[in-house]
């Protein structure tokens, strides 16, 4: 039983997406005939809805779909008809063609159980497509025993049928061996096309996407091991200047020793860095080849989802009175499946609008000098690299801007000083806030409300960005999107001591500006670059983090872009772009303001992804400039560390995890010595070992705490004690933070410091 | 290898004693014996989970953090690991204290300190991550050991009032024995720890 139910589970969402094919293949063609093409195409387009009208009969009693099986077997009568060239193309046979597709679809949306369909609204359905396939005028010269009602089935086609329509007969009589069985219409498709779930192409996808973090792990291990064959050559050399000295003979036998040692360590570092370099290359190589292999998996396109845009179109208009016909281009362009899914929704608000909106009433239209039918052009294009521009357009009325402002000052959006001094582009913007969306007010208007907010954070949550113009003309909705999501290009940027990723795609360029090219301009920063003023701010403090500002006479600064507008930011630094692999925060951390996630990088570690308009919206809010002079400007300096540590391999371990990370240390060998050197010399914190002779490291911290210049000097002590009473001991003498040496790791104790000296 | 060879093995004296020691295994016990030991070792099991489940009890994992002793029931508990390098995520409210990568995934870190008025200062080297999880969500919070699963009778918990920190939901209540029992259904189902923030809103 459990598995009879769970088969038909599985056959029913099996017929529900083979259903809905037919469904949007059939609307599809509808809206073709109702161009009225040439003849021939017209009978092309015929052959086509007829078998899929077929296809779906047989389908639907494969489920028990009875509503379905019944209007398509009607339709397919009507198409027979319309073969033989009798039926009326009347605007009253679309009406019930377009209302049976929509039937079908809603009856298959609802399933066998559900009766998505009322039955008196089915039969006369049913009845209203009988009487226009039999309403027909015949053609004289015609077979009277070819009455439409005698075509049900076309498993018996007629001498008639064959007689007037050739090509028909073969591939009815194709379409009867397995109407249902897309699997073998697939077999006689010469293209060898395949059908696999989509889920399972997502899981490959993700699957290859997890080997990137190894791709950049191995360049760096590479790098590292050239870096150990310098080291390695460095050593040789200097002992081969050693054995040239002369020396007494025991130390002689010994440095030859140690030369052949050094010898065969750069014979093997060599070959060993040989080796990694090739295997990162390879490595590099083939996951970039798999990854685009996969990711071209995931390409459909862009066709795929204006299919059912002709007759929403038609939908709308007719229900809001106007006229308006529906004109894509594009539409073989490809673009991400799941870029194309999250876009559908949008594409259907700004289409929606420009029928509710955009588009006059057809007498209003005349009275303008305009054609009565409205024109919307949804159009898709490869901008460039990995970007399309998908615009919809519509040639109604425009927007009125100063209506758009208006509601904005009333929704208190911008104060009404703001609005006086925006241009037209920027309070044409404004219609994109969810303030203004809500309000009935401009919906009524100037239209171009609702649901604007929600096209534009689906649009950047893809990184993309969305942009209107309008003139008397009519409207223009541009949306720049990536092709595809797969492989995510970032800038690794250090500000405020982290590491941020900021997506390419939101960079329009990095360079080092000089310090002379800064400027003030209205209150806000400015800095200029081959002749024009930007906008500048530094990145640290609108992420709220602490600005540090170069002593040197260059800054670092991306220019980032979203929605059209312009910013420079100023960074630490760039440390160079990366192919990164983009996760969510997790469930806690929904939506952040001004990160859009994070990536792992090959170290394992995350770093978080900046949203650039997201940005954008802050530097605009923290005004800018201001807070360059807020933050007094201190000479980039490198922090001091002292170590007092009595073991000398444990200090010199220190010193040289502390140099690494890029600080100043000197060391001390006991509490005493760590004493004396901090009372003549400057550090911004300390770190002790606790057992040392003469002076413990819990004696040293209560003098840094007892002393008054000392007192708010960080210490960190580094120990083997790990009982309960040492640590507590530690925190009675005052430590900021207390490691133990058995759970040592250093990357813990570089943050620990970076915390402390932040 | 020399001195082997000067003296040889006294096979004799090995064999004995190896009949000794078997002696020694199998002679000590009959087969009943045996079982009636372990008979009493499984009654003695079950005894003590009997009386924990009556009284009302639960599993509890025990922490400290900042010197102080915490637990939260093991049931939402999904593991205890060590902690790796804890990345800060800006423009979070204080008690986020950043994200970390576990084994591929980001997960958000919390800072129970900063619900209780714990020192901030001081003595947490913060060495080991639980993750706490429920259906809905997940995040890790941070200890300086983990002491290990302990059975807590709730019956016996009491609500302190000088324990009110900011979030005093959370507690579930002190133990005898002085551990702080922490609500964690309770601290997994609060939406307010859930950042939804953009900048428009700002």
């Amino acid at each position: 039983m459990e598995r009879e139910k769970e088969f038909r589970k599985r056959l029913l969402a099996t017929f529900k997406a083979e259903a809905m094919e037919h469904v949007v293949t059939m609307g599809a063609c509808l809206t073709e005939l109702e161009r009225m093409p040439p003849i021939e195409v017209q009978m092309e387009v015929v052959e086509t809805i007829f078998r899929e009208a077929h296809s779906l009969k047989g389908a639907a009693r494969a489920v028990n779909l009875a509503e379905v099986e019944s209007v398509c077997q009607a339709l397919e009568s009507i198409f027979a008809q319309w073969k033989v060239r009798r039926v009326n193309q009347s605007r009253e046979l679309f009406d019930t063609l377009y209302l049976a597709v929509d039937t079908v679809r809603s009856a298959i949306s609802a399933g066998p159980e559900e009766h998505g369909v009322p039955a008196e609204q089915l039969s006369s359905l049913v009845a209203e497509l009988e009487r226009l396939s039999a309403g027909g005028s015949p053609v004289a010269s015609f077979d009277a025993k070819f009455d439409p009602r005698t075509i049900e089935e076309p498993r018996e086609p007629g001498p008639a049928m064959t007689a007037e329509a050739p090509p028909a007969a073969p591939t009815s009589a194709a379409v009867d061996e397995a109407p249902s069985s897309p699997v073998r219409e697939r077999l006689r498709d010469p293209s060898g096309t395949v059908r696999i779930p989509a889920e399972r192409l997502g899981s490959l996808l993700a699957e290859a996407e997890e080997m990137l973090p190894f791709k950049s792990e191995a360049s760096i291990q590479s790098e590292r091991i050239s870096e150990l064959l310098a080291m390695a050559e460095g050593l040789r050399a200097e002992l081969a200047g050693a054995g040239r000295l002369s020396a007494p003979p025991g130390l002689k036998e010994l440095l030859v020793k140690a030369q052949k040692r050094a010898h065969s360590l750069e014979a093997s570092a060599r070959a060993l860095s040989k080796s990694a370099r090739r295997h990162s290359w390879e490595l590099g190589r083939m996951i970039d080849g798999l990854l685009e292999d996969t990711k071209k998996t995931m390409l459909l396109p862009f066709s795929s989802v204006m299919e059912a845009f002709p007759m929403l179109v038609r939908d709308i208009s007719r229900k809001r009175g106007k006229e308006a016909e529906l004109v894509s281009t594009g539409e073989s362009l490809e673009i991400d499946r799941r870029i194309l899914e999250e876009i559908k929704d949008p594409l259907i608000h700004l289409v929606r609008n420009c029928v509710d909106h955009g588009i006059e009433r057809p007498s209003e239209r005349e009275a303008a000098g305009k054609p009565r039918k409205g024109r919307i052009t949804v159009s898709a294009a490869h901008a460039d690299g990995n970007t399309a521009e998908i615009k919809v357009v519509d040639d109604g009325s425009g927007i009125d801007v100063g209506r758009v402002k208006a509601a904005a000052v009333k929704n208190d959006i911008i104060s009404p000083e703001a609005a006086s001094s925006i241009g037209p582009e920027e309070a044409l913007s404004l219609i994109f806030f969810s303030g203004l969306s809500t309000s009935p007010i401009i919906t009524e208007i100037s239209g171009r409300g609702l649901g604007l907010a929600i096209v534009r954070e689906k649009v950047e949550g893809l990184g993309g960005s969305v942009t209107v113009s309008s003139s008397k003309a009519g409207t223009s909705f541009s949306m720049l999107l990536p092709l595809t999501v797969a492989t995510f290009r970032g800038i690794l940027v250090g500000a405020g001591n982290q590491s941020f990723i900021v997506p390419t795609s939101g960079v329009e360029r990095t360079l080092r500006v000089r310090k002379d090219q800064l400027g003030m301009a209205e209150n806000r920063e400015t800095v200029t670059i081959g002749g024009e003023p930007y906008s500048f701010v530094w990145l640290a403090p609108v992420l709220g983090l602490p600005a540090r500002v170069e002593a040197g006479g260059s800054i670092q600064v991306l220019v980032l872009s979203a929605g059209g507008k312009k910013i420079v930011f100023g960074v630490d630094e760039v440390f160079g772009e990366e192919d990164v692999l983009v996760k969510g925060l997790g469930p806690q951390l929904r939506k952040v303001r001004n990160i859009s996630g994070a990536a792992v990088l090959g170290t394992g570690k995350p770093v978080p992804i900046l949203n650039v308009p997201d940005l954008l919206r802050s530097a605009v809010k923290s005004g800018g400039g201001a807070v360059i002079a807020a933050q007094p400007p201190r000479a980039a300096k490198k922090r001091s560390v002292l170590v007092a540590e009595d073991s000398i391999t444990s200090r010199m371990l220190l010193k040289n995890i502390l140099e690494t990370a890029g600080y100043d240390v000197m060391t001390a060998i006991d509490g005493v010595e760590a004493w004396t050197l901090m009372k003549t010399e400057k550090f911004d914190i300390l770190v002790s070992d606790v057992e040392m002779p003469r002076m413990s490291g819990f004696e040293l911290t209560s003098r840094v705490r007892a002393d008054r210049e000392l007192s708010e000097l960080p210490v960190v002590l580094v120990t083997a004690l790990e009982t309960r009473e040492d640590r507590e001991r530690g925190i009675e003498a005052g430590a900021n933070a207390y490691m133990i040496k058995s759970s040592f790791n250093q990357n813990n104790l570089i943050e620990i410091i970076k915390r402390l000296t932040a | 290898m020399a001195e082997h060879k000067k003296a040889p093995l006294d096979w004799e004296k090995v064999k004995e004693r190896l009949r000794e020691a078997d002696g020694a295994l199998f002679r000590q016990q009959s087969a009943s014996g045996i079982k009636s030991i372990l008979k009493k070792r499984a009654a003695s099991f079950a005894a003590s989970q009997k009386d924990e489940l009556e009284s009302g009890g639960i599993q509890a994992v025990v922490f400290t953090l900042a010197a102080e002793r915490f637990a939260f029931e093991s049931a939402y508990l999904k593991e205890v690991c060590p902690a790796s390098e804890i990345v800060p995520v800006p423009c979070t409210p204080p008690f986020v204290l950043g994200i970390m990568s576990l084994r591929g995934e980001v997960i958000s870190i919390i800072d129970l300190r900063k619900f209780f008025e714990l020192p901030d200062r001081g003595i947490s080297d913060m060495n080991r991550l639980l993750v706490l999880s429920s259906a809905s969500m997940s995040f890790g919070v941070l200890a300086d050991t983990v002491e290990g699963v302990k059975a807590i009778k709730t019956g016996e918990l009491k609500k302190l009032p000088t324990l009110s920190g900011v979030r005093e939901d959370y507690l579930a209540g002190v133990s005898p024995c002085g551990i702080t029992v922490l609500d964690a259904g309770k601290l997994l189902a609060d939406r307010s720890i859930i950042i939804y923030d953009t900048a428009e809103q700002a």
